[in-house]
């Protein structure tokens, strides 16, 4: 194996690996909020984990795109959270990342080439798992 | 590929074959099983991925990944920290009837006329073994200096890939990761390193004990079948 192989396989593992990296998860969760602003609830669950778009939905007793929107359900938060929506760090653990704008953290996953979100509307409570408005 | 010469011992492939067949049976079984692992691995792991209704990343994903690296540097911190002090130990502590100690009393780092360096090193004695100086001093200890450079080495990188690993989960279950030196603290990095600890000093401990009362015809690390229980350092 040569010294470079060596340096980048290093590199990969000690980064969290190969796959889609910062840049990609940050442009999801900047096209998530720039669907939710618009009001196109369609391209916003497109981006979300299938299980937490089927949880919303059942949860909501709506489809995915009416029940992410709906100022009574979820839109409350993540259309105020929209409206601040800079990402701000991205970090990233091999196959999952967590992304943080001025205004929400958003959690997600490597799916094949590309990330999905399976939080977001998150609200930290301390030792316990963060509080998600949609999660799976 | 070249054509090995022929020899009156048969050709010089086959020589090397036979001269170094227990290193070469070691490194193909090495190989064999690390690939084994990283198969197995990735199927666990796309496994998981499809349960969760996410879409696989296959071998290459899984092999670059820290998940996979944890798993092997913990291994291999434990074999050679477990090899480190197999060398270092039985330097002063010894074993009566075990075929791995020296004999009782004879415990230390030995003489030079014992250890053939110095005035007492012979012709064909390795070159630093004949020095003297720093390079005899370096040598005398060369095989714990590099078994145990490969422990730390592989102890540091089990706990590179160990905390992006454990951040994987962190951030599985909607909890934020944690540094690197944070991680150190933590149970994860020392249940990791302690399990395999213990694990290796039972198994020096059973080969040490085990090898004064039974035999493996043939095997240099055992007695001659006919060798008494209380005959301390002879090797078949």
């Amino acid at each position: 194996m040569s010294r470079a192989a060596v340096v980048a396989l290093v590199a990969a593992v000690t980064a969290g690996c190969g796959g889609p990296g910062d840049d990609a998860a940050q442009d999801v969760v900047a096209r998530f909020y720039a669907a939710v602003a618009a009001g196109d609830g369609d391209s916003a669950c497109a981006l979300l984990l299938a299980g937490a778009a089927a949880d919303l939905a059942e949860e909501e007793q709506a489809p995915c795109p009416e029940a992410l929107l709906d100022p009574a359900g979820p839109g409350a938060v993540l259309t105020e959270r929209a409206g601040a929506a800079t990402v701000v760090t991205v970090r990233r653990a091999g196959s999952q990342a967590q992304v943080l704008t001025a205004s929400d953290t958003v959690f997600l996953a490597r799916s094949g080439d590309t990330w999905v979100v399976t939080a977001v509307g998150c609200d930290p409570r301390g030792e316990r798992p963060y509080d998600c408005e949609v999660e799976s | 590929m070249t054509r090995g010469t022929d020899t009156p011992g048969g050709t010089r492939a086959g020589r090397v074959l036979r001269e170094n067949s227990l290193s070469l049976a070691f490194g193909v079984l090495f190989l064999v099983v690390l690939a084994g692992q990283a198969f197995v691995g990735a199927a666990q792991r796309d496994a998981d991925q499809v349960a969760a209704g996410l879409e696989p990343l296959g071998v290459a994903g899984y092999v670059t990944s820290s998940v996979f690296w944890v798993d092997v540097t913990e291994n291999w911190q434990s074999e050679f920290l477990q090899f480190l002090l197999f060398i270092g130990l039985t330097v002063w502590f010894v074993q009566r009837g075990s075929p791995e100690s020296k004999k009782v009393g004879e415990a230390g780092r030995e003489t030079d006329e014992q250890q053939h360096v110095g005035t007492h090193a012979r012709p064909d004695s390795p070159a630093w073994a004949r020095a003297g100086g720093w390079r005899l001093r370096v040598y005398s200890h060369s095989l714990t200096l590099v078994m145990g450079a490969i422990f730390l080495g592989s102890w540091l990188a089990q706990s590179a890939a160990g905390v992006v690993a454990y951040n994987e989960e962190q951030l599985r279950d909607l909890h934020d990761p944690v540094t690197w030196t944070a991680y150190l603290g933590l149970p994860d990095f020392w249940d990791r390193t302690l399990q395999n600890w213990q694990s290796e000093l039972l198994a020096v401990l059973c080969m040490v004990v085990f090898a004064i009362y039974l035999r493996e015809r043939g095997s240099p690390e055992s007695k001659p079948v006919g060798t008494p229980h209380e005959a301390t350092a002879v090797e078949g």
